[in-house]
This record gives C-alpha cells, structure tokens and sequence, in this order.
C-alpha cells in the first residue's frame, strides 16, 4: 500500500465522523489502526535499504520521503496514537463532537509533516498540525486554555512562517524545494523556525502553557509527538550540514533551564512540560554531532517521544482520580493506584536514564560522542537535575502521607491502564535491546553496555540526590516562577493596546474622510 | 452568442420584474427571471471559455462602429477571468437572498449588468458610465432597516461621488490628450500620459477598492449592509475597482505606473498592516470581516504593483481566493443571529463553512487562499522585496487570530433555529470551492496564467 495512505486515512476518517455528527471513538481507532498497518507494511522495503519516493500532484506538488530514520518514527508515532485514542475512550466523558475529528486531523497531518520530503510540504504539513492542535489546546474552553491556545498559534504560525520564507529563498536560487539547498539566510531562518515548533530556549515560553492546559491525552500528543516535527526538521537538516555552534548553546540552554525551571514547578503537568524543553535540549545536543551523535540524538527523540506520552499519561490518570494536579496537594497514591505508580516510576527511570530503560541507551550513545569535558558535566548535571525532578515528583505523588481528601481515591479505568502498561512495556523492551531500534537508524555497531555508560549514569543519580537534597533545604522548589513569556506577552499587550488605539483615532466624520482622499492626492502628486 | 448579452441580459430582465411590479406578486416566477437573468450571461461567457483559454479575444463592436469611434467589448482571459468569477458568486448570493424583496432584485440585476459592463468594456467613458450605474445601485442595496444604514450609505455616496468625480476628469485629460477613448488603440500609441491623469484615476479606483487612506467608507457600508449585500459588495465590488486598475494601469498608464512602482507598494503594505491590525481590535463579527477584507485588498494591491509576472499571478488567486471566501463568511454571518463577538454561537452547518472560509483567508495550505499567498511572497522573495513577504506572514499570523477566535467561538452550538435549504446550499457551495480550488488546479489556472502573460510585466 502506498505510504500516503498513512496521512490520508486519519483526515478521511475525521471528515466521515464529522458528517455522521457522532463521537467516532470506535472509528478513529480503526483508522489509526490502519494508518499504523500502512506505516508497518512498507517495512520489507525499508529493511532491505531502499527509499520510497511518492509524490501527490496539486497545484504543487506534495512530495512523500521515507527511509529508515523517518520509517522508525513514523511506526513509533502512529503506535502511539492508537494508544492514545485508546487511553481518551474513558479519560474525554462529555465530548461535543469535535474531540475526535480535530484528534485525527492532528495526528494525521502530522504523521505528513514526518513524511515530507521537501520543505513545501514541510511548511504545508507543519502548519495544518498547528492549526487542528490550536483547537485541541483551547479543547477545556477556560479562559487559561484560550490564552494558551493563542500563545501556541502565535509562535507556531511565527515558526512556520520562517520556514515558508526560507523556502521561498531556496526555490529562487535552486528551482526546488530540496532541504540539503539550504544555506546562509535560508539554513538560519529553517533553524529557527522549527526551534519555535520543538520549544527550545529562549522560544520555549509558549509550551509550558500550552501543554498542561490540554486533556491529558492531548498532552501527551503535543509533549511527545507534535513538538518533535520541529525536531524532525533539525535532523533532516543535519542529516546534510555542517556542525552549527550557536545551536550547541541552544542545546545547553535548554537542557539547563528547562530542567531547573521544571524544579521550581507544583503543577504536574507543567513539571513534565518544562522537563520536555530540558529533554529537547538533549536532541539538539546530540543531532549538532558528527555521525554517531545525529543518530543519537534521534534515538533520543523516539525514546522521548515514548516515556513522555507515558508520563502524560499517567499524570492523566493520577487527575482523573483524584481531580487533584497540585503537587503539594497529593501523596501517599501509592496503594490506591498501584499500577499507575509502577507505569509512572518505570517512565521516570526511563527519563532519567537508569540502565536498562531506554532512556540510557540514546543518552548513553550521546555522552559518546561528546568531545569536550565541559559538555560532558553540562550533560551529567541536566541528568542529575532530571533523577531530581522526577525523584520529587514520584515522591510528592505515590510516597508519603496519603491526604484525607483523596481516601476514596481508586484506581484509572482499564481502558486507560492499558494503553500506559503497554508503553511502559515499550520502555523496558527498547532499554533491554536497545540495538534493535537503533540498529536501523545508525549503520554501524554501538556497544551499549560499556562500563563507562553505567559510569555515567550512576554519576547522574549520585548528582540528582544531591541536587534534590540542596534544593529540599535551601527551599529553592518554592520560587515564584520567572521565565521569558513576559517578553511575548509585554508584546502582546502592546499590539492590543495599539489596535485599540488606533480603533478610537479612526474617526467617523466625513469631513475628515474628505480631506483624507485630497491629502492622499496631493501627497502623491508631489511626492 | 455574442458577448454583449452577458451585459445586456442583466438589464433587461430588471426591467421586466419592474414592469412585473404592476400585477399582482407571483414569487415563482420572479425568482425564475431573477435567476435566469444571471444564469444566461454566465452560461455565455461559459461558451466564450474554449476560445478564451487558447487565446483568443473575442471582440463585439456596438452597432458596428469602429473602435475608433464607437464601443467594443472584448473578452479576454482577463475579463473572463473575473466575469466568470462574479457571475458564478452572483447566482450564489441571488439564490440566498430570494426571499429578499422584488426592488432587491431589480437593483441586484442593474448591479450585475453594469459589473459585466464594466469588466468587459474597452472605452474609458463607457467604463465610467458603468461604474455609475454598478455605484448607483449599491447605494441603495446598503440602506437597510436601520437608521444607522442611512448614515453608511451616505458616506458611500459622497465617497462614491467623488471618486466618479475625479474618473470623469480623468478621462476628460485622457480624450483631450490623446483624442480617443478606446484603451487598446490608447494603450498602442506609446505615450506616457500626464502624472496628474494616473493620480486621478488612482485616486478614484482607490477609493472604490479601499485603499488605505481611501478606505473609509468600507467598514460601515459592509458592516451594517444586509449579509448578501456585504457579501457582493466585499467580495466582488471592491475587486472590480481592482480590475479597472489592472486593465488601465498595464495599458494606458504603463509608464506612469512602473515609475511609482514603490510608493505603490508601500500603499498597499501600510494598507495590509492597517487592516489587520483593526480587525483585530474590532468586537463585531461583520465589521471584522469588513476589515480584514481592506487587509487583503491590500496584499492583491501589493501583489499586483510589484509588477511582475508572478505578482499578477499571486494578485488574481488572491482575488479568487477572497471573492469566493469572503462571500462565503459574510453568508455564514446572516445565519448568526447575536454578532457581537463575546456572544457568536451557531449549529455546524454554519461553524464548519465559516471555519473552512476563515483558514482560506488566513492563507492555510489546501485551501484556495494558499495558492495566492504563496504566489504573492514567491513575487515578494523574486523581486527582492523580502521584507513584504514578512509582512504578509506576520499579517497572516494576525488574521489568524481573528478569525480563528471567531470560529472558535462559533464552534460552540446554539439553541435549535431554522435556516431554509435556500440560504445553506451556496454557503456550502463557496466553502467547498476555497478548498476545491486549493487542490485541484481545473482550469483556472490557465486562464490566470494566460492573463498574466497578456497584461505582461516588467521584462
């Protein structure tokens, strides 16, 4: 079967649920199903080394790229989503018919955006992503989410309109739209545009609000799928260009802020929000390397994608419990919600990278292939700050006393345990035989299980005690939260402000709008 | 049959539903003139189609005249590009709006004539007269129940007056310099006219498109305008103010136009960025709409004084994409019952058009509104003006966040009402073309590209 029918099946089955006026839950799961299976049916090809090529004709022309680097994610992403229509059956109980259409739009126009094989169709597939996943933001309807929802359309529409000028930069110097044609202005505006799409620092403001507001299920879609097509752009771009350094600074920044920003946090969903811009930083890290490390680095971004929606998954779980997603507010959740805590410690030490779990592995693999040591403490203080994190966040939730509110807490439905106890499961496949899923993206052999990783790792944890016991006395988790978003929404006050004003300028009286049309004439005349 | 019945069809059959005012009301068959009196003219300039597209012009000489003398129509692929356009958006308001009353219809179908008259005449007088007839009808369309609709229609008409005004002196210099009125015979003898002239007819078809500091009779004439009449008037009699433009400022004005080539440009940027920026700030669904059409009037003006090939390209999808969208939003809106922004609520058969019209105007791929973005910052990159491709983003980005909020809150569902299959079909119709013609490239784009080639840019 033709690969586009991956992309085309989700759409399809959004616009049928739309024309029946029904939920869809059962339809959506079938076409994801089928999307997944279209995906896995060009494996034999794949394997055997070669690369589909197909292309739509419109009045441009859409071109379809698959080989091993994207065939692995696009089989990871479109599993994913059927888990997480699986996980929203009993998770979304009042739906008004908009849930699902807009759900597989999303995934269906982002399974495209991974698929692309040219930077037009990057640009089209990227934009059509933000488009249905502004409405899945805005999905609670409050007044935060449509704040967020718009800080979310705002940026992405921003990235994506970089990425549409350096496209047109490349077409009028080249006559196409190839990616390995970017250069100079065009390479920087690319960069940054998809920068905004994967929320890298100083552009990651908008994704600790748009991320938590959203259903959980939909966080975990945003946090471990969507935001990687921006990533997908950064690999496919290094796949053919030189090292850049500002984008190793990017990279560090993001590591370090994202994850002592992340400790200061008490919501658990914007703990896992921040801790995603951190983890970002990582891909960046990795996909700046030569050879080995661009191959890391997506492997870390497969891996991220796959702990993350679980850790999204089940803070959705531990909230439609206790309806609680205050971190001081809960605790003690341990025997109530056993097997939520068992998926959720499992995600944890995949994120943090302990052996094993497949967080070690991609984190293993770029260690490797950093050359400088001060990259090297960078990269063992992020981790340390992440086992912190998440050493705090397991603990605040599943450990400790049980507050009296939450007594009559019980366990998540069945449906939703599920769909987390099978990617949990993924987790410790992939940390087992790490070299399975690597082994397709990289050509050559890695040893996973030197004693310099385990090294690493046990220094990571050693450094994550001592962090979270630093934190815990010097009081540091209790900071008012400061980030950039005051520059965006200084910005945006202003624009408000100015269109307003400009509204009251605007007069209503003819004699002005006369002498308007004479003014404009003889300003012309003697211009 | 020859070209001249698609003016004059219009005309005549408006005159019989006047006379028809004398018996006794029979709606069936007023709506059945009122329709065919639409449909034939669009069924002949369908027939004109095969010729057109191989590029031929098809030439009608009024009473025999010479061209020197008398008038000629002539369908090029021009013309036919926007007569085919407006006609087939016509049928679509007039089929939404037969409920309306017979004086409605008579003034729609003067309207429709002197549109058709305008788009396919060659003499510059003949053009004016018309305007006037295209302006004169809409005066009156806009006044509605409303006493605010008096005021509106008021400060149309004084606008509207001078802008006949100085098109009339316009043309009085053109005669008197040249010695006749026909725009090709003009147009072959090379001679760059006066820069007084350009300015006046600048100035005049300004004022009928909305330039910027020309524009302000558009946020109330179609904000407070019935919805079918706001949905012509933004959609299609602002752009034929634009093709007066195109037809006189690539032949007669040539010269004049190339030499204020960037002052043009930034015109129309300053009118792109004020635009957005007031429908933004506007808390009324129509008079958002109104501005959002003065910001893409200013990207297809933009667009067209880059001068190039690709620019005219980019200008006329543009145009296609926001006749066929704004027709559809304004439509949308006269199914909306409270249009205060904060209050918007419907049923989907109008949340879903609304939404699919609003991402063809933001410019989303697969929608018609893509194609002429795309084209218009592929001329902006080309000619090296980058800087105005970013502004027609970042403008994009704010039309955005407009018109998303306002499908977003049209999403929400409201108490049962009924609107008669009459008023739905054309609003499904227009939605299902933005993304139809977003795709699939027809035939259009031959006609566009072939148009492109004949108006000719700078080489």
């Amino acid at each position: 079967m033709n690969i586009i029918f991956a992309v085309l099946f989700p759409i399809t089955g959004a616009l049928i649920i739309l024309s029946v006026k029904k939920s869809g839950i059962y339809v959506s799961i079938f076409v994801s199903m089928i999307s997944f299976l279209t995906v896995l049916s060009v494996y034999p090809e794949i394997f055997n080394g070669e690369e589909i090529n197909s292309s739509i004709r419109m009045i441009f022309d859409l071109h379809f790229f698959v080989d091993r680097v994207n065939f692995v994610m696009l089989l990871f992403i479109s599993f994913l989503n059927i888990l997480i229509l699986v996980y929203s059956i009993k998770y979304i109980k009042k739906d008004n018919h908009g849930y699902y259409p807009s759900l597989l739009l999303a995934m269906g126009f982002t399974l495209g955006s991974f698929l692309s094989g040219d930077l037009l169709t990057f640009y089209i597939f990227f934009e059509m992503t933000t488009l249905f996943s502004f409405f899945l933001v805005m999905y609670r309807g409050t007044e935060r989410a449509r704040r967020a929802g718009f800080m979310y359309l705002i940026m992405c529409f921003m990235g994506g309109a970089l990425i549409l000028i350096s496209a047109f930069i490349v077409y009028l110097q080249e006559g196409n739209y190839d990616m390995e044609n970017l250069n100079g202005i065009s390479s920087l505006l690319f960069l940054l545009g998809c920068l905004i799409k994967a929320g890298a620092f100083p552009l990651h403001f908008w994704l600790p609000e748009a991320h938590p507001v959203a259903p959980s299920p939909i966080s975990a879609l945003l946090s471990g799928i969507i935001i990687k097509i921006g990533l997908y752009g950064i690999v496919r771009f290094f796949m053919t260009h030189e090292v850049i350094h500002w984008i190793t600074i990017i990279a560090i920044f993001s590591m370090v802020f994202g994850v002592i920003l992340a400790l200061f946090q008490n919501d658990i969903k914007r703990i896992l929000a921040y801790s995603s811009i951190s983890q970002i930083g990582y891909v960046l890290l990795g996909v700046n390397l030569p050879s080995m490390g661009i191959a890391g680095g997506t492997f870390h971004m497969i891996n991220h994608a796959v702990f993350k929606s679980l850790l999204f998954l089940c803070m959705g779980a531990v909230i439609y419990s206790t309806g609680e997603r205050n971190l001081k507010k809960l605790g003690g959740l341990y025997k109530k919600m056993p097997y939520t805590a068992i998926t959720c410690i499992i995600a944890s030490f995949a994120i943090s990278g302990i052996p094993l779990f497949n967080g070690f592995a991609s984190k293993a693999v770029i260690f490797d292939s950093l050359s400088s040591n001060i990259l090297k403490s960078i990269f063992l203080f992020t981790g340390g700050g992440t086992f912190a994190l998440f050493y705090k966040l397991n603990r605040d939730i599943f450990f400790g006393k049980l507050p009296d509110k939450l007594r009559s807490t019980e366990e998540a439905p069945k449906l939703m345990l599920f769909p987390m106890i099978i990617i949990s499961a993924i987790c410790v496949l992939i940390g087992v035989f790490p070299s399975t899923v690597f082994g397709t993206i990289y050509a050559g052999t890695f040893n996973f299980w030197s004693w310099n990783h385990f090294l690493e790792a046990f220094v990571s944890v050693i450094m994550g005690i001592f962090i979270f016991l630093y934190g815990e006395k010097a009081g540091i988790f209790d900071i008012k939260e400061y980030d950039t978003d005051r520059i965006y929404r200084r910005f945006t006050e202003i624009t408000c402000s100015f269109c307003e004003n400009i509204n009251k300028i605007v007069s209503t009286d003819l004699n002005i709008y006369v002498l308007c049309v004479l003014l404009f004439f003889i300003f012309l005349y003697f211009l | 049959m020859d070209i001249i019945f698609i003016v004059i069809i219009p005309f005549f059959v408006s005159f019989i539903l006047s006379l028809m005012r004398v018996f006794r009301r029979n709606i069936f068959f007023e709506n059945f003139l009122s329709i065919t009196g639409i449909l034939i003219p669009f069924l002949v300039s369908v027939s004109t189609f095969s010729a057109v597209r191989s590029g031929e012009i098809i030439t009608y000489n009024i009473g025999g005249w010479s061209p020197f003398l008398g008038i000629t129509l002539k369908m090029d692929a021009l013309s036919f590009f926007f007569s085919f356009l407006s006609l087939t958006l016509l049928i679509l308001i007039m089929i939404y709006s037969l409920s309306r009353s017979p004086e409605y219809k008579i003034l729609y179908l003067l309207m429709t004539g002197g549109m058709q008259g305008i788009l396919l005449t060659r003499d510059i007088f003949n053009m004016y007269v018309f305007f006037e007839i295209l302006s004169v009808t809409t005066y009156i369309l806009v006044v509605s129940k409303e006493k605010r609709s008096y005021k509106a229609s008021f400060k149309y008409l004084t606008l509207g007056s001078i802008a006949s005004v100085l098109f009339l002196l316009g043309t009085g210099i053109v005669y008197k310099t040249t010695g006749v009125l026909n725009i090709d015979i003009i147009s072959s003898m090379n001679t760059p006219q006066l820069k007084i002239t350009f300015l006046l007819f600048l100035t005049s078809l300004g004022i009928k498109s909305g330039i910027f500091p020309l524009h302000f009779w558009i946020p109330d004439a179609h904000s407070i305008a019935p919805p079918p009449v706001s949905a012509f008037l933004s959609g299609l009699v602002l752009k034929i103010g634009i093709y007066s433009m195109l037809r006189l400022f690539y032949t007669v004005f040539r010269t004049n136009f190339f030499e204020m080539n960037d002052v043009l440009i930034a015109l129309g940027a300053i009118t792109v960025i004020f635009g957005s920026f007031l429908a933004l700030s506007q808390k009324n669904l129509k008079k958002m709409l109104a501005y959002s059409s003065i910001n893409q009037i200013g990207i297809i003006f933009l667009a067209l004084s880059f001068g190039t090939e690709l620019g005219i390209i980019g200008g006329l999808y543009m145009i296609l994409a926001h006749a066929v969208a704004k027709v559809c939003l304004f439509l949308c809106s006269g199914m909306i019952g409270d249009l205060n922004l904060l209050n918007l609520k419907s049923k989907p058969f109008v949340s879903i058009p609304f939404f699919i019209g609003a991402i063809s105007m933001i410019g989303l791929p697969f929608t018609c509104g893509f194609i002429g973005k795309y084209y218009v910052c592929l001329a902006a990159v080309e000619t090296s003006y980058t800087l105005y491709a970013g502004v027609i983003l970042f403008t994009s980005i704010i039309s955005a966040v407009y018109l998303l909020r306002a499908s977003y809150y049209l999403f929400r569902t409201s108490e049962d009402y009924k609107i008669p299959y009459s008023m739905r079909i054309p609003v499904y119709i227009t939605s299902s073309l933005c993304i139809i013609l977003g795709i699939l490239p027809l035939m259009i784009s031959d006609i566009v590209e072939l148009a492109a080639k004949t108006l000719g840019g700078i080489v």
